[in-house]
């Protein structure tokens, strides 16, 4: 994920969290990308909120199956900082009036 | 429809160190020139099959670097469409057939996966997933996830996974340029490393260089093979915003467009290449292409309904799992290697499944002997 896309992704986080979900599918990773191989072994899950289904990784050290029920939490996703971040902050714009 | 395979060509699959991207394409038009004995001339246009030159090679302009082998520098374009860019290149290079622009074309699939680290590979692979929705994922774990689920939902059982790689392997054994000519046993697979639950290192195809290329035409020719149907499907790019995550939906409408097409039904084919880029994906590709009815296909693989013998020969290159799966190349060589079934007399009709990312898009082509 760039990081762009973190920044973009981060305005819908309140729509989920604390949100309650059924597993619909799962698995348990031992190989992954290289910004999640500090996290292995983690489980890679898809989950039904009843409104619409998201995929998502499962918090460490938890066991996961099909039909269990889970809560949407804020947690690291990778560990590895990204060298350059692109910072966002605030700025003054001119509009026509 | 009258489109022809007039020449094909597979090249060795597997990690060659010898040859880079450049050396590929040099022996794929080549290859294929000499197969179809034609006046390089007479090709009129190039569709070039790649999923990742950019990433992997740097190299961005594949059309070019293919037309330049041509003194007349026919036009050349790159179609990509994930794991399914072969297969679209084919459909493409058919459009432009049919719609009476041209005359002769060449389509070559070509990937150079093997010059970054396995990790790298992966990296680059998994961009044909959502990047926006299937964070933390590989493409094993999405394919283990469509496995949980039709394990959980059909009762299919890891040995049948297991099946399905022993009997592609088995294949491959005849296939000279098959990545894999090793035989292993259902305990080998059941017990090989896990990747990403259910699937297991054995379960998964290998990351491979390799080329392959066809001529097909709208003219007379003595070839014997003739393309008698067409289809493509599109899904959802993400897993979780699918429908039915027991089916690939893609597939279906492709194969429902092709057989249609030909004015054929499943039990006309004798010998399919279907996508297997993991064990599941085989079974999942067998039903929805409607050869076997949902949560039977495990059986049949496992009871030798789908090797020579049974009802009908399912991935006799040894598919991906055992020929290797250079990504932009895979889709080609399924058609290059069924033509070349189909002139040898082993089989009168057979068909062709290319698959891009987790299901998103497929196509389906459809083979036969010519009458004349």
């Amino acid at each position: 994920m760039q990081i762009t896309e973190a920044w973009r992704s981060n305005k819908n986080w309140s729509k989920y969290l604390g949100k309650r979900a059924k597993v619909l599918a799962v698995s348990l990773m031992e190989v992954a990308a290289s910004e999640q191989n500090s996290l292995l072994p983690y489980a890679y899950l898809l989950v039904d909120l009843g409104t619409e289904k998201i995929s998502l990784m499962g918090v460490a050290s938890q066991n996961f199956a099909i039909g269990d029920e889970v809560e949407i939490v804020l947690r690291k996703i990778k560990k590895e900082a990204q060298a350059e971040v692109i910072v966002y902050g605030l700025k003054a714009e001119k509009k026509a009036l | 429809m009258n489109i022809k395979v007039i020449g094909h060509y597979i090249g060795k699959f597997g990690e060659l160190w010898q040859q880079g991207l450049t050396d590929l394409v040099k022996e794929g038009v080549e290859g294929v020139l000499a197969d179809a004995a034609i006046d390089p001339a007479s090709i009129d246009a190039i569709f070039v099959a790649n999923k990742a030159g950019g990433s992997f090679n740097e190299q961005r302009h594949l059309g070019a670097l293919v037309s330049e082998h041509f003194t007349h520098l026919p036009p050349a374009m790159r179609v990509e469409g994930a794991c399914a860019s072969g297969g679209l290149a084919i459909i493409a290079a058919q459009q432009a057939l049919l719609s009476g622009l041209y005359k002769t074309v060449l389509v070559l699939g070509v990937e150079k996966m093997t010059d970054v680290s396995s990790g790298q590979a992966s990296a680059i692979l998994a961009t044909a997933a959502s990047r926006e929705k299937e964070y933390g994922s590989t493409f094993p774990a999405l394919y283990a996830v469509l496995a949980n689920y039709h394990m959980h939902r059909y009762g299919t059982s890891r040995e049948q996974l297991s099946s399905v790689v022993v009997k592609n392997h088995q294949h491959a054994l005849s296939n000279p340029k098959a990545q894999f000519h090793k035989e292993f046993t259902l305990e080998q697979v059941s017990n090989s490393t896990l990747v990403a639950s259910p699937l297991r290192l054995l379960d998964c195809s290998p990351i491979s260089d390799g080329v392959a290329a066809v001529i097909l035409s709208s003219q007379t020719s003595a070839r014997q093979t003739q393309i008698l149907g067409f289809g493509q499907g599109q899904d959802t790019l993400a897993l979780q915003d699918r429908q039915d995550l027991g089916q690939l939906m893609a597939t279906k409408k492709a194969a429902t467009q092709a057989f249609k097409m030909a004015s054929l039904s499943q039990k006309d084919i004798q010998a399919i290449e279907v996508h297997d880029c993991f064990s599941i994906a085989e079974i999942l590709a067998t039903e929805d292409l409607g050869f076997f009815a949902k949560g039977e296909a495990a059986k049949a693989v496992a009871t030798g309904k789908t090797t020579y013998g049974g009802q009908l020969v399912v991935n006799p290159s040894g598919g991906l799992k055992a020929c290797g799966h250079p990504v932009g190349a895979t889709g080609v060589k399924q058609v290059a290697f069924l033509a070349s079934l189909i002139e040898a007399g082993q089989f009168e009709r057979a068909l062709a499944h290319n698959v891009g990312g987790s299901g998103a898009t497929a196509v389906v082509n459809i083979l036969g002997k010519s009458k004349k």
